[in-house]
């Protein structure tokens, strides 16, 4: 959960140069199959980047995000499926209604002082109520959902050709990255993370509480509900069920978490570990289904997360920065 | 709306709710305890759920029966869960404990996944479809049964914490660890039964799952947010408030499902959550 | 000029009446010791006057402002500074990323506000533990961060409680002679048990017990009123 650093060293600036101009190569040596699955691992490390925002910088813990994601998705898809808008403008409006849904919670959790694990349990119950309510609102598809059509309209962000796809969610992965790093390094950033580690010490020292959460937890709904807007536009089919469901929350907590939450690339890299190991996993020669080999990876997921969680607090990135304290453990 | 549709709707409300208030017992019991909020609680149950359900393939162990086995297995498991991992994190912040029993729970669900499979489980005994009859009502058999099941393990439960001596080092130790050891009390001991014993409460109500609840490995979430629920309205300190908490969510249910529908009950639920959440976070009968 | 004046202030918790009526003024540029047995309401009164605890009744004036009921980070925008009794660093920042956040208060260019931070962790002693996590700082260390922070994010008023406690001899000596050099232009409050420091630094001393200012003066007149005295070492019949 660490920290803002100083600009980078020279041989860190060669390594990041190498690895833009290999993830902008990628769509060329990768077949159909790869590519999807490089598309999808992109979108999870840009939702993890999201919510590290709320979660990892500003302590909200929320597990509530999938609203803010199927707020992009349905307000987009609604607009373009009705009213013929195109995603890229609906993907702003989809935007402004995650900041909105978020701008609700955080001065209600603000006005009620609900904070830690009492903030988490009521963005979960934002997400169990708003399910429900999208499942039996036949206007907005219900449970069936809403389908996208299967054709080539770049202006509505439709491609058939998947390597443009890449692009955009590679595109957003860097602007999440620059959101993320130039809040590190602005007020907002420092005084997100002094509520984070204590609110009331934050506060005598004239962190203005209630509006950095404010601001935090709309832009970390804002740049969420973007990521609906692409998985909508991607895989063509919008469901409750599926983009409210607990799953694709636990991805982005768990890739965050693992990553390093409060650094700018550990969402990323947590996340990318997540999607390279499942593919690792069916890969091997043992013949496993890919059913098997997905709940063999999440098991192996859930022995990381207690693991890091215990040994490395600050995550796969922020291991560097301090040891564990081995007198803590004791203490129990 | 026949009369006596509300009145079957309460003893749904209120046989679900005991069974609810048990589910959550556990629950309440380490947040209490040791502060610790145990995301893994709901699997617990259902890891005790499809033990029971082994037991009986295997044997023919009638599920109810079955509890003679995983509570003592429940204990064990528990405490080992507890040494191993939890003891490391009872000084941390809640989001570290929630990411550390959401890792236990997701090793539990997929272990259960690898074994069992993806299915939903029920286990027929002779008296599963049974229903009792009395006047217009129907209550079900097996529903009844581990309702008055819940009703005495929680009573035992608060009669333990009320008159024994383990039962007092408990409370001590929840009202303030500190002072409890000063006065002589090994809380790390009082934490380690604790935690056993919550366990204990999940195996009850998890074994008495598959004579009428369709069970699946997924279902450790759905549970555990009822335990949360139940604990937001009833209050933590007190085992009378998880009673009450559970009897609410109970009847709650049954007249949103009444009413509505049984998804829409579910969205009712959470939103007096939400409402006890800003007036009144430590429940009714906790210490705000 | 009237740094702040504290006119009749009520708190009661539950049960307890935490403070009863307080009222005293501070001139600018003075440095007052509030004394007084544990208990005696001097936390909870550094609280309503830092905004984390609201009053019941009675008015907190800054400079002629009310700020009674204010959220605390207006007040510490509007020039008051708080060290706590158990210090509260931001554990997983390091010493220059904590009163960072101080000097943000004045300076909302981060580039800026850091380099204001370095300069206060100069004066406090602490630049070369700049980057030092929080967690890492032993408690003498942690009350100076603590100092800085406070001090980084410029207050006219500034509150300190217990800077001393849990320090030895040599440290609560070197604390003693490096405050006066940091708080030149401040109006300072000290809550303090060490009596010497108090006789050192402060030019006035208020004394309370169970909520009320019972004495207000000078330093040495203030301990050595029989009241005090009473208070801390008890008399002849309580043996």
């Amino acid at each position: 959960m660490f920290q803002v650093r100083p600009l980078p060293n020279t041989g860190t600036a060669v390594l990041t140069v190498t690895l833009v101009v290999v993830v902008l190569a990628l769509p060329m040596v990768l077949n159909s199959y790869y590519l999807t699955l490089a598309v999808s691992a992109a979108l999870w490390a840009y939702l993890s980047l999201c919510w590290n925002l709320s979660g990892g910088y500003a302590g909200l813990f929320s597990f509530g995000h999938t609203a803010f994601f199927a707020a992009g998705a349905y307000t987009s898809t609604l607009l373009y499926t009705e009213l013929a808008v195109s995603p890229w403008l609906g993907m702003f409006a989809g935007a402004g209604m995650g900041a909105l849904l978020a701008l609700i919670i955080a001065v209600l959790a603000v006005r009620y002082r609900i904070r830690g694990m009492y903030f988490s349990l009521a963005t979960v119950a934002v997400v169990e109520i708003l399910r429900p309510v999208l499942d039996t609102w036949s206007s907005v598809g219900g449970s069936t959902g809403i389908l996208l059509p299967l054709l080539n309209s770049p202006g509505n962000m439709l491609f058939i050709k998947r390597a443009y796809y890449y692009y955009v969610i590679v595109g957003l992965v860097a602007v999440a990255m620059l959101v993320t790093w130039m809040i590190a390094r602005s007020r907002l950033g420092y005084y997100a993370i002094a509520i984070r580690e204590d609110e009331t010490a934050a506060e005598v020292s004239g962190v203005p509480s209630a509006r950095v959460k404010r601001q935090m937890l709309a832009i970390s709904a804002a740049l969420t509900a973007v990521g609906g807007t692409f998985y909508a536009q991607f895989y063509l089919f919008i469901q409750p069920e599926i983009v409210l469901g607990w799953d694709p929350q636990m991805q982005m907590i768990l890739g965050t978490m693992v990553g390093g939450p409060g650094t700018v690339a550990g969402p990323v890299v947590g996340s990318l570990a997540f999607s390279v190991l499942t593919e690792v996993l069916q890969l091997l020669p043992i013949g496993w289904s890919p059913e098997i080999a997905a709940i063999v990876m999440r098991l192996i997921w859930g022995v990381i997360l207690v693991a890091v969680m215990l040994y490395l607090p600050g995550g796969l990135l922020g291991m560097g920065l301090h040891a564990r304290k081995r007198a803590r453990v004791a203490r129990a | 709306m026949h009369p006596l549709d509300i009145v079957q709707a309460l003893l749904y409300g209120v046989v679900y709710g005991s069974i609810y208030a048990l589910a959550a017992s556990g629950f309440a019991l380490t947040l209490g305890v040791m502060q610790i909020v145990n995301f893994a609680h709901g699997h617990f149950i259902v890891v005790a759920g499809f033990l029971s359900l082994l037991l009986f393939r295997l044997w023919a162990v009638d599920p109810f029966v079955s509890i003679a086995a995983t509570v003592p297995l429940a204990f064990v498991l528990g405490a080992a869960i507890y040494s191993l991992v939890l003891r490391h994190v009872v000084m941390e912040s809640h989001h570290t404990q929630i990411m550390v029993t959401l890792g236990i729970g997701l090793i539990i669900e997929n272990v259960l996944l690898l074994a069992f499979g993806g299915d939903l489980r029920l286990a027929s005994t002779g008296y599963t479809s049974r229903t009792l009859r009395l006047g217009g009502l129907a209550l079900s058999v097996p529903k009844v049964v581990a309702a008055v099941l819940a009703v005495v393990t929680v009573a035992l439960l608060w009669a333990m914490l009320r008159y024994t001596k383990l039962g007092k080092a408990i409370r001590a130790s929840t009202d303030n660890w500190q002072a409890a050891t000063l006065m002589g009390i090994d809380v790390r001991r009082v934490r380690l039964y604790a935690f056993g014993l919550s366990a204990v409460t999940a195996a009850v109500a998890g074994s008495s799952l598959p004579t009428f609840y369709l069970l699946s490995p997924f279902s450790g979430i759905e549970f555990l947010l009822k335990a949360f629920a139940i604990v937001v309205i009833g209050g933590v300190e007190d085992v009378r408030g998880v009673v009450i908490g559970g009897l609410l969510l109970g009847l709650l249910e049954a007249a949103a499902g009444m009413l509505f529908s049984a998804a829409i009950g579910s969205a009712f639920t959470f939103a007096v959550v939400l409402v006890f959440l800003a007036w009144r976070p430590s429940g009714l009968l906790g210490r705000a | 000029m009237t740094a702040l004046r504290i006119e009749g202030l009520r708190k009661r918790f539950k049960g307890l009446e935490a403070l009863r009526g307080v009222s005293f003024e501070v001139a600018d540029g003075e440095v007052v010791g509030i004394v007084g047995a544990n208990g005696a309401g001097k936390t909870t009164l550094f609280n309503t006057l830092s905004g984390v605890i609201r009053p019941d009744t009675g008015s907190i004036r800054l400079h002629g402002r009310e700020i009674s009921g204010l959220a605390p980070h207006m007040i510490c925008k509007l020039g008051i500074g708080r060290a706590f009794q158990i210090t509260r660093p931001f554990l997983n920042l390091t010493c220059l990323e904590n009163v960072t956040v101080g000097a943000l208060n004045r300076e909302p260019r981060a580039a800026r506000a850091r380099e204001r931070a370095m300069t206060v962790l100069a004066q406090v002693g602490l630049d070369d533990k700049a980057e030092m996590l929080g967690r890492d700082l032993s408690v003498s260390w942690r009350k100076r961060l603590e100092l800085a922070r406070a001090l980084a994010s410029g207050p006219k008023v500034l509150l300190l409680d217990e800077v001393l406690a849990g320090l030895n001899e040599l440290e609560i000596n070197e604390m003693v002679r490096l405050l006066p050099t940091l708080t030149t232009d401040m109006t300072v409050l000290i809550i303090e048990h060490v009596i010497q420091a108090v006789l050192q630094l402060c030019s006035r001393a208020v004394f309370m017990q169970a909520g009320a200012v019972l004495v207000d003066g000078a330093p040495n007149e203030v301990m050595n009123d029989p009241m005090v005295i009473d208070s801390y070492l008890g008399t002849e019949r309580e043996c």
